[in-house]
Formats: C-alpha cells, structure tokens, sequence
C-alpha cells in the first residue's frame, strides 16, 4: 500500500427529505459545508479551496463563485465537478491534486440541491442527446438504465428478480440509518416486481427516489490532517474515465469506464481485491450495482445475479455493501447522492458507523457513476489509525 | 405489446429535433425518406450523427452515404412512464439502439407491429429502417424483424453468442 494522497478530515451531511419549501440549494450546501469544517476541527478562514457541484435549475454559471461568495470565502483554487453522479468521488481526487500543486491546503467539497414541490422549470438546450434522443421518445435517465439493464438480461440471462434482490439488500441497510429516507420501511422482491413498470426492465422501487439535501466533505494534505488530531479516510488512490454522453455513443453497454477507473484506483493505490473490505458502490439503479461488480472483477461478467445468493451485503456481511442504505435505501439529494458513499466509507473507516458499524472494514472501494455509465470516478480510502 | 404502426405517430406533438448547420443535411435526407449516415473519406467510419469531424480519426473528410437501412438491435426498452408527459399518448412504446450495416449505432424508436403475439424484441433482433412523420418532422424509426442476422434462432436468452453489447467498429 502506498502513503497517502490526502486525507479527508470532516464530513457534513444533511438529513434527506422529500421537498423543500423555498429554500435555496446554496443555503443546504451552507448548512453542510458548516458541519463538515466543523467536524475537521477547521473554521472557515481555514478553507482556501472550494469544489462544487453544477446547480441545475438554480445557478447556470459561475457557481464556486456562487458558492464562495455566500460562504465568504476567498478560495486560491475553485472548480465545478461537472461528472453528475461522478462528482463527489471526481471532487476528492481533484482536492488532492490541488493540495499537491500548491494551490490551497484545505479544499471543501460540497454539493446538494433544494427540491421544490413544483420542481425547477426545464430549461432549452442544444446538444447530441436533445437533438438525436429526445425527439425519439428516450428522454431521462430511466430509459437509457432500462436499456442497459435489458442488454445484460439478454445476454446473460440476469433475471428481474436478482435485479430487484439488490433493492431489497439496499432497504435492509437503511434500516440500520435512521437519516435514510426509507428508514423503517424495508421491501421484499415481491414487492419491487409489484411496483409499477417505468420502463421495462425497471420498476420504481429500483430507481432512486430523488430529494432534497445537501453533504460537504473537507480535504487536506496528509502532514496537516495529524495536526489536527481527528481521525478521518486517507486518500489512497483514485481512477477516472469519461466515455461518451449518449449510450449510443456507449463503447460497450454491459461494462463500464469504473472498471477501468477502479482498476487504475487499486493500481495507485498499490491494493488488490483482497485488501477491500467494504464497497460503497454508486446505485442510481440496481442494474449499476450489479455491473460494478462484475467490473470490479469480484465475478465475471454477466455472473453477478447467480452470484448474490452466495453473498451478504449486510455491515457483518462477506461484502459490505452501501451500508448507510446506498442511494436507492438513502435518497439521491442532487451531487449529495453521489456523496454519501464517501462519507459513509469515512464513517466507517472511523469506526462511528454506530449500529452499522463493520467490524473490519479494512479498505473501502468508493464508486460514483454519471450519465449514461459514462462518466467513472473511483476512490480506494483507508483508515488515518 | 404493442402492434402499432408508422401511421400512429403523425399528429403526436413531442419535442422536435434541434438541427445544426451540421446535421441538416441528414434530416434533409430523412424527409425524402433517405437514411444517410456521415461516412469520413480518409478512415472510412460511419457516424452515428453529424460532425464537422471524424469521430475516429479527425479528418475533416466527410460525406453523406445512403444507408442499407438494415440493423442489428443492440438493447431495447419498453417505456411505460416516458421522460416528457407528451409522450405519453402513445404508451407503452419500444425505443432501442439499433447498430446499421455501416457499423454506427443510433437510438431509435421501434416499431413492433409485424413480431407475433407475446413476441417482445431481444437483442440481436434484425430492425429495418421506416422513416416516420412525427409531427412536422421524419423521423429514422426501425421496425423490428424479429430475425437474428447470421444467428439460429432459437428461444431463450443463451441465443446471443455474438458480442451485441460491444459497439467499438471493427478496426
């Protein structure tokens, strides 16, 4: 294993509900980012950089400006992640590089997004996917996860039911996360195959349930994080790769650019599977589950469904997976979706998971999807003690 | 499953497309019933949609082919609950991404009018194209075969032994 990259320090992190009324994303990004300096031990004269997330709906541009200016900072290094559910993990590494560049020497990286009840009105673009999806009645995320999820049932054989068993694993982790949104509300597979069809293969209870949140992490040099005497998740390596935008534009549907981003992640980071032990696997759908396995090459490909009936992704489990609920049992709140499974791989490299806590969790696997399986962020953190 | 035909979408009104100086040529063609695909002069790859350059190698080269209209169904989605409210008088509706002769790969909107009953698309399907009015536009809409080109077929999902879901053209 190599010396650490960076070592995230604080984590701030919202409690996730349905809507908001009139509040700004900029003022749960505020709230977030305040708990995560503050868990650092930091103040904010201390923040010189600042990571953030694209605001749709609500700022189209100039947004670490945006973000700066209502936090009162005036960071030496500021950057948009603009990778969708890629960001949070895209945002880590890009701390790193900017710490190790001279650049600033504690980055706050903060996403999140107010959820009005009417939502935010569509605004008109002109791109590929307007131009050659939309118009064909394939707009939206569920349709092009439908399709990826389709491909790998016809090819392998995948069947709805393995689909939805991972639905049921990430609601059985919720149970243990009072913050989830679907805390105390656990499923069967009976009842996500009974949930109405979106779009075939996907039934609603394998989508995320999209809310309102925000969550903020704090990242510094590895020689500042023991100044500070607050144990926290060393970054030990990270992987990146951007593919396309479109799936047909995909160069391949059933495997994705995280296998080549983890694999450069565990190469970094000098680790092999072996050293892994808790995932906090990006699941916008259950099918992304199942093929981030399989790309991460715990099985082979199209092998992942025959393959959960051997494994347990509960916090005792062989495979700890997306033990705070994943963002199917927690919520997706904008970029704080992405978010959360960095911060619960910090929790539990801690050791302050609580009721969930793992009892070895040895090294995490972080993964954050974006697009279409387009956009791949990976992370191998370890714990500071 | 649906048995609708080409007729059915004609006074649909959907988001249209947004053409650039680059694509017009290619829904110029459309609306005379052609499908062309952008075909580079210097490495020979077919594009999915227009450029002002190559996708692979960057050459400027460019030109307008008729396509076949022949494809292979790469995956496919029974939508239920479409992304824009609009298109939701004609739901359930199959939308999928279809690989031409030429070796581009585009989404399209499928026709399952002429598969028999109970008989949903699979990947590996045989698609033609029919180009479809679709409010003021011609749209490239594919109908699907249900014949697997160069494959038996045979039933169950073992069938695709050719690699569908890798959609690199051959070098």
């Amino acid at each position: 294993m190599r010396a650490p990259l960076a070592t995230i320090v604080g984590i701030g992190e919202l409690t996730p509900r349905r809507s908001t009324t009139g509040e700004s994303s900029l003022g749960l990004m505020a709230e977030a980012a305040a708990l995560a300096v503050a868990d650092a031990g930091l103040g904010p004269e201390d923040v010189d950089g600042l990571l953030v997330g694209q605001q749709y709906g609500e700022i189209p541009m100039h947004v670490p400006a945006s973000v700066a200016e209502y936090l009162g900072l005036r960071p030496t290094a500021a950057n948009v992640v603009d990778l969708g559910g890629a960001s949070a993990a895209g945002m880590v590494w890009r701390a790193a590089a900017a710490i190790r560049a001279g650049m600033c020497e504690v980055v706050l990286c903060v996403g999140g997004a107010a959820r009005p009840a009417t939502g935010f009105p569509r605004s008109s673009y002109r791109a590929p996917i307007r131009e050659y999806d939309v118009p064909f009645g394939a707009s939206g995320a569920n349709t092009t996860y439908a399709m990826i999820a389709q491909a790998h049932m016809d090819t392998y054989g995948t069947t709805a039911e393995e689909l939805a068993e991972i639905a049921v694993r990430s609601r059985a982790n919720a149970q243990l996360n009072p913050a989830a949104i679907f805390h105390g509300r656990p499923i069967t597979v009976e009842d996500v195959l009974a949930s109405p069809m979106i779009s075939a293969p996907i039934h609603m209870l394998e989508a995320v349930m999209e809310a309102a949140g925000a969550s903020a992490l704090v990242v510094v040099s590895p020689e500042r994080a023991r100044g500070l005497g607050r144990a926290g998740a060393h970054l030990l390596g990270a992987g990146e790769k951007v593919t396309h935008r479109a799936l047909s534009g995909a160069p391949a549907i059933t495997t994705g650019p995280l296998k080549d981003a983890m694999a450069h992640a565990m190469a970094q980071a000098e680790v092999g599977l072996a050293d892994l032990g808790n995932y906090q696997l990006y699941d916008c759908y259950t099918i992304v589950v199942g093929i981030t396995i399989e790309d991460l090459g715990v099985v082979a490909p199209g092998k992942f469904g025959p393959w959960l009936a051997d494994h347990d992704f509960s916090p005792t489990g062989d495979f700890p997976m997306n033990t705070h609920g994943g963002q199917l049992g927690f919520s997706q709140c904008g970029l704080a979706g992405p978010m959360s499974h960095v911060v619960e791989a910090v929790r539990q490299l801690r050791g302050e998971a609580g009721e969930r806590q793992i009892p070895d969790p040895r090294l995490s696997m972080v993964t954050g999807n974006g697009a279409t399986l387009s956009e791949a962020a990976a992370l191998v953190l370890g714990g500071t003690s | 499953m649906s048995l609708r035909g080409e007729r059915a979408y004609a006074d649909l009104s959907v988001a249209p497309p947004t053409p650039t100086a680059e694509s017009r040529p290619w829904w110029d063609a459309l609306r005379a019933g052609r499908l062309t695909v952008q075909t580079c002069g210097a490495c020979g790859t077919a594009q999915g949609y227009p450029r002002t350059r190559c996708v692979r190698c960057w050459s400027a080269e460019l030109s307008f082919v008729e396509a076949t209209g022949r494809a292979e169904l790469v995956t496919h989605s029974e939508v239920h609950r479409p992304g824009q409210a609009s298109w939701g008088a004609v739901t359930p509706y199959y939308v999928g991404l279809v690989r031409l002769e030429e070796g581009a790969t585009l989404l399209t909107h499928l026709l399952t009018d002429v598969l028999p009953e109970g008989r949903r698309p699979r990947v590996g399907d045989r698609c033609d194209v029919v180009p479809v009015q679709v409010g003021e536009w011609v749209l490239p809409f594919f109908r699907v075969a249900g014949v697997r080109p160069g494959l038996p077929v045979r039933d169950g999902h073992d069938a695709v032994e050719s690699t569908v879901t890798d959609l690199v053209p051959p070098e």
